[in-house]
């Protein structure tokens, strides 16, 4: 019988070397990491968690728990759920990466961190989780780098980052540990927030810890990009929410709250208002990605019953969009011979028509614009930000408006993007997008404007992950 | 051999940490850099024989000249290609870069005592806390100072290690500690690959 943790985290690591050794042949390392991950995503949604099932001739029990070296490993229905969409953001990915290449490495290190954030995921130790992180995040920087030669700004920064993150999480956690073992001792309770919040805080590039998310964004290739935004910073966030559910005593905690919606809004602000003033795609989609996150953060931190689905909602409309921005951006960029900046892709609307419309569409939907994705949200977290946070702040009736205009500025960011994009004669080296990629983009707009008329089936998928996490609340 | 290695004053080998620690912050030349950074892991080493055991300690020794070689060998090679020349060590803007950073070294370090006085450190002694104040200081000012990733990377190192030499005293698991040593070599290892990506700049 093959155990699920032994399975989940097995294949995508068992992989690694044979992908390694067929990187140079990056179409059939594309389609083998395509199928391992649809494979693990695939096992998660179908396979019971209560019982044995029997896939190709083996007994695989996917809620078996696993011990190594006294550490368990076990799959929980969030665990399952997170697997899943971590794993198909991953195969979408893969699959589109086989056109547009993001780097040699790419398949086999995305399948080595895919395979330590399984363990993330199903370690039953919290100090663990942290470490295995700390590792994927780490590995991560080669792929940011890609092999290309010239500025390692963004690869730097996003390893600082994680350097300066995972010490104040393990602090935090023998703090909390220690607290289990003298109740009395209150003061542990505060440090070990403080630590924590640190802590998450430079994981999830709250301002000012922010730096490395525009750089990443417009040095690294964009697939990987949307890898690190979408997939490490939805193992970040599930990683608070167990902490949450586990520690009761975080979860009644009104600072702990009170700072998500004073951080997440700093990010909206933040974000929003530095988006106009950019003048290439990747440092824009840096500080647009900033602002979406204010908001999940933010709608976190309304501490609701509605909170914690909009917040996650908000996050699956940011992944979507994210992955048809990078999708975009990618093509954009490989024909443009690396170039991402306005004046260097005047025209190319004209000759790449389709990745120009995804790279508008997936800012236009961070930015939360009607008839994108990321409206249905947006409008939500609005709506619940500004019911509640008047009265808390004590602010005049006016200040929801700081929000629209925040919102506001990642769309104007986007549209000088478009001006530029349409612009006179695009530059007559620029070949045109292949027509597979076209495709792919299309039908990826395509489902983008159907959710966001239609978001039943999104929010159907959004329930189910709400009620198998525990909904915080002071 | 235990006994020889156990028989260091733990306040000397603070002391020396300290210098190691200013020397990677401040210093220009990258081989007394990555010598100071050896002596770092070298003398955390014989700190850790004392506090947890030798078996740990050789571990940590270990991971250290692991990583010295591997940034050492990446150095190397970059200094070949004119590397001092980029960087513009060999500039007369040097000397002024230099006093800056020692300018910046003495400062913090003026700060460090009393920020050790203030927060001391749980289950370590007055002399650890220190030096693991001061390792981390140095660490993060080495890093802010320098824009080459090499140079800053070894201050980011200086850190973790300052953290680990901590962090050993709340959490004595082996599979963790084993963990922190894999992670210090994937470290290293990025460091040197993002220097050698870097190289090309003009």
């Amino acid at each position: 019988m093959i155990a699920g943790p032994s399975l989940l985290i097995g294949l995508p690591l068992a992989m690694v070397p044979i992908v390694y050794l067929l990187r140079r042949w990056e179409k059939l390392a594309a389609f083998l990491s395509a199928v391992t991950t649809a494979a693990v995503a695939g096992l998660c949604l179908h396979l019971p968690l209560d019982r044995p099932s029997w896939i190709f001739g083996f007994v695989v029990d996917l809620g078996r728990t696993v011990r190594v070296l006294g550490r368990e490993f076990a799959l929980l229905e969030t665990g399952r759920l997170t697997i899943a969409f971590v794993f198909g953001v991953a195969t979408a990915l893969f699959l589109f990466a086989r056109w547009i290449s993001q780097g040699r490495s790419f398949f086999p290190l995305g399948l080595l961190i895919l395979g330590l954030l399984n363990c993330v995921i199903l370690i039953r130790h919290l100090l663990f989780s942290v470490l295995f992180l700390a590792t994927a995040s780490i590995i991560a920087v080669f792929i940011v780098q890609g092999g290309r030669r010239g500025s390692a700004e963004g690869a730097f920064r996003y390893l600082m980052s994680t350097i300066l993150a995972f010490p104040p999480l393990l602090v935090s956690i023998w703090l909390m540990e220690q607290y289990a073992l003298n109740p009395d001792e209150v003061g542990l309770i505060h440090s070990a927030i403080a630590f924590l919040m640190v802590g998450f805080a430079i994981f999830l590039a709250v301002v000012p810890f922010h730096g490395w998310v525009p750089a990443i964004a417009a040095e690294a290739p964009p697939l990987v990009t949307a890898l690190i935004l979408t997939v490490m910073q939805a193992i970040v966030l599930l990683l608070m929410l167990n902490l949450l559910g586990s520690h009761l005593w975080l979860a009644e905690n009104p600072r702990f709250f009170w700072t998500l919606r004073v951080v997440g809004l700093a990010m909206v602000v933040w974000g929003g208002f530095s988006s106009p003033f950019q003048r290439d795609f990747g440092h824009l989609w840096g500080y647009a990605a900033l602002n979406d996150m204010g908001w999940v953060l933010a709608s976190l931190g309304m501490t609701s019953p509605s909170g914690l689905s909009i917040a996650l909602w908000q996050f699956a409309s940011r992944t979507v969009a994210m992955v048809m921005g990078a999708m975009g951006l990618a093509v954009m960029r490989h024909r443009a011979r690396g170039e991402a900046g306005f004046a260097q892709l005047r025209g190319a609307a004209r000759r790449l028509p389709f990745s120009a419309a995804g790279l508008i569409l997936s800012g236009l939907s961070l930015a939360g614009f009607p008839f994108t994705i990321g409206f249905p949200s947006r409008w939500a977290a609005f709506s619940l930000v500004a019911s509640h946070v008047g009265n808390w702040l004590k602010l005049g009736a006016g200040w929801p408006l700081l929000l629209i205009l925040a919102d506001g500025g990642v769309a104007a960011g986007y549209l000088r993007g478009l001006n530029a994009l349409l612009s006179s004669s695009p530059d007559p080296d620029l070949k045109p997008e292949p027509a597979l990629t076209s495709i792919v983009i299309l039908s990826t707009i395509l489902l983008c404007l159907v959710l966001s008329i239609y978001p039943q089936p999104l929010l159907v998928c959004i329930r189910s992950a709400a009620g198998s996490l525990a909904s915080p609340s002071p | 051999m235990f006994a020889f290695l156990s028989s260091f004053s733990p306040k000397a080998i603070a002391v020396g940490l300290a210098l190691a620690a200013g020397i990677v912050a401040a210093i220009g030349s990258w081989r007394l850099a990555l010598l100071a950074f050896l002596a770092q892991y070298l003398l955390a080493s014989l700190l850790l024989v004392q506090l947890i055991g030798l078996q740990v300690a050789l571990t940590k020794a270990l991971v250290g000249t692991s990583i010295f070689f591997a940034l050492y060998l990446t150095a190397h090679q970059l200094s070949k290609g004119g590397w001092e020349r980029i960087e513009g060590q060999s500039s007369p803007q040097a000397a002024f870069n230099s006093a800056f950073r020692l300018l910046a070294v003495l400062l913090v370090g003026l700060a460090v005592p009393s920020l050790a006085g203030r927060y001391p450190l749980p289950l370590v002694s007055p002399e650890m806390g220190l030096a693991c104040y001061w390792l981390g200081s140095m660490g993060v000012l080495a890093a802010i100072l320098r824009e080459e990733p090499l140079r800053a990377g070894l201050g980011l190192l200086s850190f973790l290690l300052g953290f680990e030499l901590f962090y050993v005293a709340l959490e004595h698991s082996l599979s963790v500690l084993t963990l922190l040593g894999v992670i210090d070599l994937l470290i290293g290892l990025a460091i040197a690959y993002l220097a050698l990506a870097r190289r090309s700049l003009p």
